[in-house]
């Protein structure tokens, strides 16, 4: 619908802002422009609208050149919802809503609305749920129903292209949902195409099917979805440290943030401590250790702040701790430097089950974490002739750097070996 | 149904409105006509103006009666009229134009452009034979004219956009300069001529006759209707130029004619009465207070009101220190100016309890 080839242009005819930008809008997708600010975002959406001079370049939409509409032929397949707000006066909702009617009124000579007119707005302030307070003042609603306001106007312009100058900012989660999902429902039902420029990766990942990734006026990639491999792009991009996971319930990849200022600190391997008696092992970490728990209540991939494992009840509380209570089970622990840093055991015999715990100081990635598991479980099913289950946890200092790379493998190795060394003592 | 109800609500308000403005000026209007030195009932005071309008011959009484009524007292309304109405509809053009609810036909220049230009004609004592009697407010006009050229030369060099502010800004410059060169020009004048440069910066409606009505009807005819046309094009603007823009208004062409008509209603309006303040600041803050911000009903509301107001504000001047008159200009600022300050404070206490 929308094609973009080689756009140059910006404020200045010199010094374009936009330098040879090219992609490609499908009919009824969500396309999301990303980028940090000053990116060249916003000047896009500029120079698209004929707001800004195209230096060089094509914009064709449905085939046309885009400087071949009108200012109102455009007005009516493309409407924008743009980040500019100044109602200077006191218009009511409705009003505001209805300014969306003028490409189709201005060929009449003085001010009437048709029933279509009325019925198009009245459509608009229905899908945007704002019809209960259309007679009120616009600037005394609040941001977000100032944006609903401003989505109904640019709907019943009824477009077929909707571009979105963030959409969603200054909006609480719940709003800025609601919006996004209008945006998705009128996509399917009115094959609406939509552009919009996000801020919050994660949301763009989950609702957008097709990226361009801009940096300083020039497109880096364009893309269907995140994957994994576009950490190293997106590091680059936004110049922060950041990772990518899977989203818990859709297939999408979900962005998390490394903040500079929370220091990870050098923790020395002592940053295990343990107290230990005849019925009690208590294991305290001085900073919370990346924790995979399987098992029966495991809880998955998670943080813990240590474990307590007994058997006599126990009244003391610990947040953020794991807890193994089981009566008349026996406890056993290991503690080994490998590789200089200091590894711990423990297992707690409880029948026929044989609970586990590792803890380590190195810094083991989640699918590490995940390896060392199954090494684990391995490992036990060798001590016994006969089934043996339990839980099973691992843990890893997260807070310290990465060390250099490579040693990973001999320290899985290294790992395995104490442990089926050590699994035949906690037997 | 309770939508239905507020929709009949508003509708029956805007008709009210409408109705009060029609009869509001038809109430000034005869007021305007009744009062004066010489006493004539109202039934006359009709009977003159039906038959001076249709032709039928209904008044019967002494000519020097139907004179008062027709060439004097008649005409002077009429003017009053078409002032008020003029500047009121610029200011709401302005306001609506620009986003700034301060902003007037002073705002922009043109009226300070078109006072230069008149003093210029008193203080030269120039009386240009071809022009007859038009002499000073054709000069007026033209000084209104070449100002707002100004305005936008100026307004092209700092912003290619025609952006608000460089628009008032180059606005403020010019009005500044103007008043300086009329400032200038006062002092160079006599003292027995000062006197006739402030009556007429303050502002008068009187001794002018049909003559000047007719002077000012193309302006404000052409004026008013492109501003009538534009209410569309002032509501979208009241987004913001770019959102206006992305509804498919060509914000530069609508602008300039916006500005242009404006001024055209302000430079009429000041070329036969002088500079009359506070009617453009004022006038459509008060309709918007009751009819709201959609310029649908606010221009043609403005319009009545305006001219109306200014019907009324005459008749104060020629008559509370009667036989002398005061200048309009300062009856319409000792009116304005209270009333103003009054609708600033009550919309800043509305807008505390929303």
């Amino acid at each position: 619908m929308l094609h973009v080839q080689n756009l140059t242009g910006g404020y200045d005819k010199l010094y374009p802002t936009i330098h040879n930008v090219s992609f490609q809008v499908e009919k009824g997708s969500f396309f999301a422009l990303l980028g940090p600010n000053g990116s060249g975002k916003t000047t896009i959406i500029r120079l698209l609208m004929g707001i800004l001079p195209i230096t060089s370049g094509k914009v064709m939409l449905d085939g046309i050149s885009i400087d071949h509409y009108s200012s109102v032929g455009l007005a009516k397949k493309i409407s924008v919802l743009s980040q500019e707000n100044q109602v200077g006066m006191d218009f009511t909702v409705e009003e505001i809503v209805a300014l969306g009617r003028y490409p189709y009124q201005v060929k009449r000579l003085f001010y009437e609305e048709t029933q279509t007119d009325k019925d198009a707005v009245k459509e608009a302030m229905k899908l945007t749920s704002i019809e209960s307070y259309k007679t009120k003042p616009f600037l005394s609603l609040s941001g977000g129903e100032k944006q609903r306001v401003l989505l109904a106007k640019a709907l019943a312009q009824e477009p077929e292209l909707i571009i979105l100058d963030e959409p969603t900012n200054h909006l609480d989660i719940k709003h800025t949902l609601e919006i996004l999902d209008l945006l998705k429902r009128l996509q399917k039902e009115k094959n609406l195409t939509v552009v919009a420029i996000l801020h919050d990766l994660n949301i763009a990942s989950i609702y957008a099917e097709a990226f361009a990734m801009l940096k300083h006026g020039k497109i880096l990639q364009v893309s269907k979805g995140f994957i994994k491999q576009d950490e190293a792009l997106l590091q680059n991009v936004y110049e922060t440290d950041l990772q990518m996971a899977a989203h818990p319930e859709l297939p999408k990849m979900q962005i998390s943030f490394m903040p500079q200022q929370i220091p990870k600190k050098e923790g020395p391997s002592s940053s295990i401590s343990i107290t230990k008696d005849e019925n009690r092992l208590r294991l305290q970490l001085n900073s919370q250790f990346r924790t995979l728990s399987l098992g029966k209540e495991g809880e998955g991939l998670t943080w813990c702040a240590g474990i307590l494992c007994t058997n006599v009840p126990d009244s003391e509380t610990n947040e953020h701790y794991i807890r193994w209570e089981y009566p008349e089970s026996r406890i056993s622990c290991f503690q080994e430097e490998i590789f200089g840093t200091e590894c711990i055991l423990i297992g707690q015999r409880d029948g026929a089950d044989l609970h586990l715990a590792l803890f380590t100081g190195h810094p083991l990635s989640d699918t590490d974490l995940m390896n060392v598991a199954v090494s684990l479980a391995e490992i036990r099913t060798m001590v016994s002739d006969v089934p043996i289950t339990g839980r099973l946890v691992i843990g890893t200092n997260r807070m310290q750097r990465k060390k250099a790379t490579g040693l990973e493998k001999n320290l899985l190795a290294e790992l395995n070996r104490w442990l089926s060394h050590k699994i035949q003592g906690v037997k | 149904m309770g939508n239905s109800f507020i929709q009949i609500y508003l509708n029956n308000r805007i008709k009210f409105l409408y109705t009060f403005s029609v009869l509001f000026v038809i109430f000034s209007i005869i007021i305007g006509l009744f009062a004066g030195t010489v006493t004539i009932t109202v039934p006359d005071i009709l009977k003159i103006v039906t038959q001076h309008i249709t032709g039928i011959h209904l008044y019967q009484g002494p000519k020097s009666t139907d004179m008062i009524i027709w060439e004097i007292r008649f005409s002077r309304v009429v003017l009053a009229f078409f002032v008020g109405a003029s500047l009121s509809l610029a200011g709401a053009a302005f306001q609506g134009l620009l986003r700034n609810p301060l902003a007037d036909p002073y705002t922009i220049g043109v009226s300070s452009g078109a006072s230069l230009g008149a003093v210029l004609v008193i203080y030269f004592q120039l009386n240009l034979l071809w022009l007859k009697g038009f002499t000073l407010p054709i000069f007026a006009i033209a000084g209104g004219g070449i100002t707002l050229t100004l305005v936008f030369g100026i307004t092209r060099l700092a912003s290619s956009t025609l952006a608000n502010e460089t628009i008032i800004l180059a606005g403020i410059i010019l009005s500044s300069f103007t008043g300086a060169l009329v400032s200038l020009l006062m002092a160079l004048t006599p003292r027995e001529d000062v006197r006739q440069i402030l009556y007429w910066l303050m502002g008068s409606v009187s001794m002018r006759g049909w003559d000047h009505v007719q002077l000012i009807l193309p302006f404000f005819i052409i004026g008013a209707i492109i501003l009538l046309l534009h209410a569309k094009e002032l509501n979208g603007l009241a987004l913001g130029d770019q959102s206006a823009q992305f509804i498919g208004i060509s914000v530069k062409k609508k602008k300039r004619l916006i500005l242009i008509a404006a001024s055209v209603l302000t430079g009429g309006a000041v070329a036969v009465s002088g500079a009359v303040g506070f009617v453009g600041l004022v006038i459509p803050h008060l309709v918007r207070l009751v009819s709201g911000a959609n310029h649908k009903h606010v221009l043609p509301l403005t319009l009545l009101i305006g001219g109306g107001y200014l019907v009324l504000a005459d008749l104060a001047a020629r008559t509370i220190i009667s036989p002398r008159e005061l200048p309009i200009g300062v009856v319409t600022a000792l009116i304005g100016a209270p009333i103003f300050t009054m609708l600033l404070v009550k919309e800043r206490m509305r807008r505390r309890r929303i």
